[in-house]
């Protein structure tokens, strides 16, 4: 397999490092989030949260789905962005 | 990341890449495929099915339509094992033919090809392309640029509502999109998808395949020596050379160095460098060379595509070990899956608390919660069935009478009324079972839990 940028030292292609890892970062924790976001609505009703925890509000099912959404790729982002932090090596 | 010195740009870097149109077999194939696909996108959501849309992922309602089969959350599983099977698929695929997927069927490669076709239609091609982002703007530029741009936004747009689509009636949703009274997600998504559609299939194109695309990386661990792939035959072109006429060669190979297939790669490759991961087997260079053979009056083939054992020689064998085991994980999974939707609950009961109150008093110091029971009865035969409600001391289902008769694959919603008295448990949210069951007998068909709320004393 291909060592990666990280071990050879050189770039993928022509993006700039900073661009490769928003970009990886970004795309990586949406996709876990879509995964996520499928795992947790299948299971999860968001009217049934919305229910027990704010049940004065009127919220509907999509507002639900999308606060679940964003708030897993939120997540799934800062993960990513701290392993990716926590692998870094200092320069030389 | 970044030095503290030096500041490194965001959006400088990549060159463009302006891939030449190609003619031959593999872009017929591939012509075919965006029609096919693309057409299947934009058409599934009109289909119908016994008065509804046949193909609707109902989320706020919570069920998914595909044709005569109905999926509730609690069935949600089934989704998950048809992704697990879609995945094997891919492997199995993967592991015999290399990446036909990445060539002809991938969302963002039909939809490249797409946003390119369109791109042509307005700027011409390849020559004129070049020449014309390095001309300074004139009339004709902004006409030209414009056009494509609106040609981009207002397809990328119908795709975005296309998506959508799926999963809301997409009839219903075209209204009301058009009198702009679409409600504020419905908005979003399709803004969203549009947008990712636009930016990715316009703007991004080979760099997604380059730097954002899993299967790429992973593609290594699915390959193996008799996997096809786009190869070029070093033994026959090399070493390369330009020549006046095909007989004039002296010592040259076949390759007569137009360089016609790294101008007509999409991710800007040379194939005759060897597999490189960013190829995506579109199998434009292999169009694009068979022309130049066929002009040469050489043969077919010095781009090809071939196993690496067939490269080195060898003979290439389809059956193997993992192509079996991928082979046969599929089939048993793909079976089971069948079986398993063909012995799914023949009938399907949802239970939904009604949000509007919480709890009633209501006579004889008894405590009442309002619920939506859906009931569908998945079978070709009618069904008569009673609701009960367990999970509490003295509790009571009401309101949906004492026998309910569903017709064949009847979906029937019923407003129904669980009490208890008022002390029957201490204050708060309560688990209790609501049965279906066959009438006058303790046989339950089917459970479905739901919250009951009590008061606190």
């Amino acid at each position: 397999m291909d060592p990666g940028p990280e071990e050879t030292g050189s770039e993928i292609g022509p993006w700039s490092r900073r661009r490769q890892v928003v970009a990886a970062i970004l795309w990586s924790s949406f996709l876990a989030a879509c995964a996520g976001s499928v795992l947790l609505f299948g299971l999860l009703d968001p009217l049934d949260v919305f229910a027990i925890s704010t049940p004065a509000l009127p919220v509907s099912r999509m507002t639900g789905y999308a606060i679940g959404f964003f708030f897993l790729w939120l997540v799934a982002a800062l993960a990513a962005w701290l392993a990716r932090t926590l692998l870094a090596r200092p320069r030389p | 990341m970044t030095s503290p010195t030096t500041i490194e740009p965001m959006y400088a870097s990549a060159p463009k890449i302006y891939p030449r149109e190609v003619s031959g077999r593999f872009a017929r194939l591939r012509v075919a495929a965006v029609w096919l696909l693309l057409g299947l996108f934009y058409a599934v959501p009109w289909l119908r099915w016994e008065g509804r849309q046949a193909v609707l992922f109902d989320l706020p309602a919570r069920q998914f339509h595909i044709f005569g089969l109905t999926f509730w959350p609690q069935e949600f599983l089934f989704m998950a094992w048809l992704l697990v099977l879609a995945a094997l698929a891919l492997f199995f695929v993967t592991a015999v033919a290399g990446r036909l997927w990445c060539g002809y069927a991938c969302p963002q490669t039909v939809w490249t090809e797409a946003f390119i076709w369109m791109e042509r239609l307005a700027e011409g091609p390849r020559q004129r392309r070049i020449k014309l982002d390095r001309a300074p703007w004139n009339a004709e530029k902004v006409l030209r640029k414009s056009a494509k741009h609106l040609m981009w936004v207002l397809f990328a747009l119908f795709t975005g509502y296309t998506f959508v689509g799926y999963f809301t009636p997409v009839d219903v949703l075209a209204g009301r999109l058009l009198t702009f009274g679409a409600g504020p997600w419905e908005t979003f998504w399709v803004g969203f998808y549009a947008f990712a559609t636009w930016g990715n299939a316009g703007f991004l194109r080979e760099q997604v395949c380059l730097y954002m695309c899993p299967y790429a990386r992973f593609q290594s661990a699915m390959f193996d020596r008799d996997t096809l792939i786009i190869s070029y035959d070093l033994e026959r072109g090399e070493p390369r050379g330009k020549r006046a006429r095909a007989a004039s060669r002296t010592g040259l190979g076949d390759c007569v160095d137009c360089t016609l297939c790294v101008q007509a790669c999409p991710t800007g490759i040379d194939i005759r460098e060897g597999l490189q991961y960013e190829c995506i087997a579109c199998a434009a260079c292999i169009d694009a060379c068979d022309s130049v053979m066929d002009r040469m009056g050489y043969d077919r083939g010095l781009i090809r595509y071939a196993t690496q054992r067939s490269m080195d020689g060898g003979e290439s064998r389809v059956l193997r070990p993992r192509t079996v085991i991928y082979g046969v994980l599929l089939l048993l999974l793909a079976a089971a899956f069948v079986a398993a939707i063909a012995l799914r609950s023949p009938l399907e009961l949802e239970v939904l608390r009604d949000r509007n109150m919480l709890y009633q008093e209501i006579a004889g110091g008894r405590i009442e919660n309002s619920y939506t029971v859906r009931l569908v009865n998945k079978r070709q035969q009618p069904v008569e069935i009673e609701l009960r409600a367990t999970g509490l001391p003295g509790i009571e289902l009401s309101g949906a009478g004492p026998v309910i008769e569903l017709g064949p694959g009847e979906l029937r919603a019923l407003g129904v009324r669980i009490s208890a008295p008022a002390g029957a448990a201490p204050g708060g949210g309560h688990e209790v079972t609501v049965e279906a069951a066959v009438p006058g007998e303790s046989q339950v068909i089917l459970g479905r839990r739901t919250r009951f709320f009590l008061p606190a004393n």
